[in-house]
C-alpha cells in the first residue's frame, strides 16, 4: 500500500497535509500520534470510507478513489467504536458479513469456526451481542474484518478501553497476522503498544509524518 | 439481488427480535387506535343523546318553549351568557323574544367550530319545531287544511345496526399515516441508527454494491410499513367498520399501503443518510409526516382526478378511500399509483445509494 501527497480537508480544517508512506506485504506499521494527528483519517482513506482531497492512495495496487470496490475486497478494518449488532450473535454477524463479501455459506461457516476458535470466542459466539463486553465486541470486530481473508488489515485503536489480558490477546493476534504475510496498519497513540506489535513506527503530527523509526529504535 | 435479500433478511430478523419496537410499532396501531376510535364513537353518541347545555335570555315565555324539549336542551343559569359561551360552559345561548304571550323569534348563538355548538343548534331547531307545531296545526285547521296536505311525501326512518362510525372514516388516512410512520421510523434506525451504533463504517467497508445495500434496507422498511398500515387499517375496519372486510378491499388497501410505505421508506432513508443520529433523522422526518398528512387531508379539495392519482402519497390515500368505499379501484388508478410511487422511490433510492459514500 502506498500514499503519495495525500491531503484531506473538512471545510477549512486541514487534517492531512501531503502525507506519504508505503507499507509492504508482511509488514506491520504503526501510525502513532496525539489526537487530531490524522491517524484515523489515514485509515479511513485506505479503507475507502473517505476520499482524499488531493494526492493518491493505492491499496494492493488499486487506487482507493477509482477502484474502491476492488480495494474493499482486499481490506479488513477494525474501527475504534467496536460497534456490533446487539440483537445478532457473533456467528450471525459473521454470516451476514460473509454474504456481503460474496462468500458462500460453507466457506463462511468454515472461516467463522476458525476465527471463533482462534480468537477464543467459543463461549459467547451464540449469545446476542448486547450481552458482550467491550473486549468481546472487539474480538467480533477482528473476526469480521478477517472473515474474507484480506491481505491488508487496518486497525484503529484496537485495544482502546480493553483490560490488560484482552489487549494482550488482540496484540498477539495482530502480530501473528503480520507474520502470515498480511500488511497491517495500526493506529494508536501508545508508542509502547506500537513497539510491541509493529515493525515500523510512523510518528504523525499535524497531518504529516514527522518521523519514521524501526520499532527496535524506539526508546 | 441475493445481496438485497441478505441485507433485508438481516434487518427483518433484527426487527423481529426487538420486543419494544414490536410492542410499540404493532400493538399500538393495531389495538390502541381502534380502542380510541370506539371511545370517540361512544363519546360522540353520548353528546348526541344527552341534552345540550344552553343559556337562555329574554322573555319569560322561554320557559314555555323549553318545556317542549327537556330531552333536547338543558337550560343552565349563568351570570354572563357571553362569557359562558366563550369558555364553553354552555354550548349555545338562546335569545327568546315573544309577542302576545307567544314566542316569535329565537336567536341561537354558538361557536361555529365547536361540535357541541353545532349539535345544540340542531337540537334548538327541533325544539322550536315541536313548540311551533300546535300553532301551525291551529292555523291550518282555520284554513280547512291539515298537516298531511302539506307533506305529500312521507319519510320513515328505520335504524339498522352497523356504520363506520366517526373514526371508521379514518381508515384510509391510517393506511397513509402508519405506512409512513412504520417505514420511516425503521429507515431512520437502519441508516442514521447504524452510524450511532458504530456499525456503519464496517458495513461501508464491504464491497457490497451501494444500491444493493440501500435496496436491502429499503425492502425491510417497506415490508414493515406496509404490514403496519394494513394491520392497523384492517383492525380499524373490524372494530368500527361497515361489516366484514372483503378481499378486494384488503387488496386495495394493501396496494395503497405498499405505495405509501415505499415512498416513505425511500424518503426516510435519504433523510437518515443525511443525518448523524436516529434522533436527528426522526426530527427531519416530522415535516415528511406533516406533508403526507396535509396531502391526505387535502384529497377532498383535489378530488379523485386522473392527475391526483399521479401524485405519490395522495394517490395512495385516494386508492385506500376507493377500496374502502367498496368498489374495486379502476386499473388506470392502480397503475398510475404504482408507477408514480415506483418512479419516486427509484429516484430517492438512487440518491440514497450516492449518500452511502458521503463523508
Amino acid at each position: 500500500m502506498e500514499l503519495v501527497g495525500v491531503c484531506k480537508r473538512y471545510g477549512r480544517a486541514e487534517v492531512l497535509r501531503g502525507l506519504s508512506f508505503r507499507v509492504d506485504a508482511g509488514e506491520a506499521v504503526a501510525l502513532v500520534g496525539p489526537n487530531g494527528a490524522g491517524k484515523t483519517t489515514t485509515l479511513r482513506i485506505l479503507a475507502t470510507l473517505t476520499r482524499p482531497t488531493e494526492g493518491t492512495a493505492r491499496v494492493c495496487g488499486w487506487d482507493v478513489t477509482r477502484h474502491a470496490d476492488r480495494v474493499r475486497r482486499c481490506v479488513g478494518m477494525v474501527t475504534e467504536q467496536a460497534g456490533v449488532y446487539g440483537r445478532l450473535s457473533a456467528l450471525e454477524t459473521l454470516h451476514y458479513f460473509g454474504a456481503l463479501y460474496g462468500l458462500d455459506r460453507r466457506e463462511v461457516q468454515r472461516r467463522a469456526e476458525q476465527l471463533v476458535s482462534w480468537l477464543g470466542m467459543q463461549e459467547f459466539c451464540r449469545s446476542p451481542a448486547f450481552t458482550y463486553s467491550r473486549g468481546m465486541r472487539q474480538r467480533v470486530q477482528l473476526a469480521r474484518a478477517l472473515l474474507h481473508d484480506p491481505s491488508v488489515l487496518l486497525l484503529d485503536e484496537p485495544t482502546s478501553g480493553l483490560d490488560a489480558s484482552t489487549a494482550r490477546v488482540v496484540r498477539e493476534a495482530v502480530r501473528s497476522l503480520a507474520r502470515q504475510g498480511r500488511c497491517v496498519v495500526l493506529a494508536t497513540h501508545s508508542q509502547e503498544e506500537a513497539q510491541q506489535v509493529c515493525d515500523r513506527l510512523l510518528l504523525l503530527e499535524g497531518g504529516v509524518v514527522r518521523d519514521e523509526l524501526p520499532s527496535a529504535c524506539v526508546p | 439481488m441475493s445481496l438485497v435479500w441478505a441485507v433485508a433478511a438481516k434487518e427483518l430478523v433484527d426487527l423481529s427480535r426487538d420486543r419494544r419496537a414490536l410492542v410499540l410499532g404493532f400493538l399500538v396501531p393495531v389495538l390502541a387506535v381502534p380502542v380510541m376510535s370506539l371511545l370517540v364513537d361512544a363519546s360522540t353518541n353520548r353528546r348526541l343523546q344527552s341534552p345540550s347545555r344552553v343559556a337562555v335570555v329574554g322573555s319569560p315565555e322561554a320557559r314555555e318553549l323549553l318545556r317542549f324539549g327537556e330531552d333536547l336542551v338543558e337550560a343552565v343559569a349563568v351570570a354572563d351568557p357571553k362569557e359562558a359561551l366563550r369558555t364553553g360552559r354552555v354550548a349555545a345561548v338562546l335569545e327568546v323574544s315573544a309577542e302576545a304571550g307567544e314566542v316569535k323569534e329565537v336567536v341561537v348563538r354558538y361557536r361555529a367550530r365547536d361540535p357541541d355548538g353545532l349539535i345544540a343548534k340542531e337540537k334548538v331547531a327541533q325544539l322550536v319545531a315541536r313548540y311551533a307545531l300546535p300553532a301551525v296545526d291551529r292555523t291550518l285547521r282555520a284554513h280547512g287544511l291539515d298537516r298531511e296536505a302539506l307533506t305529500p311525501v312521507r319519510v320513515r326512518e328505520e335504524v339498522v345496526p352497523g356504520g363506520s362510525g366517526w373514526t371508521g372514516r379514518l381508515a384510509a388516512l391510517l393506511v397513509v399515516v402508519w405506512g409512513f410512520a412504520g417505514a420511516s421510523l425503521l429507515a431512520a434506525d437502519l441508516s442514521a441508527g447504524e452510524k450511532e451504533r458504530g456499525t456503519w463504517d464496517a458495513l461501508r467497508s464491504t464491497p457490497v454494491h451501494r444500491m444493493a445495500l440501500v435496496g436491502g434496507k429499503f425492502v425491510a422498511c417497506w415490508v414493515a410499513g406496509a404490514v403496519l398500515a394494513v394491520l392497523s387499517a384492517s383492525s380499524q375496519l373490524l372494530f368500527s367498520g361497515p361489516g366484514p372486510v372483503e378481499g378486494v378491499q384488503l387488496a386495495g388497501l394493501a396496494v395503497a399501503a405498499l405505495c405509501a410505505s415505499a415512498v416513505a421508506g425511500s424518503a426516510a432513508l435519504v433523510v437518515g443518510l443525511l443525518s448523524r443520529s436516529a434522533r436527528e433523522a426522526n426530527q427531519w422526518a416530522i415535516p415528511l409526516y406533516l406533508a403526507a398528512l396535509a396531502t391526505a387531508a387535502g384529497s377532498d379539495l383535489v378530488g379523485a382526478t386522473r392527475a391526483a392519482f399521479a401524485v405519490p402519497v395522495l394517490n395512495a390515500f385516494l386508492l385506500a378511500q376507493r377500496a374502502l368505499a367498496g368498489g374495486p379501484p379502476e386499473g388506470t388508478q392502480v397503475g398510475s399509483t404504482v408507477l408514480s410511487s415506483a418512479a419516486v422511490c427509484l429516484v430517492l433510492l438512487a440518491a440514497a445509494a450516492r449518500l452511502v459514500d458521503r463523508d
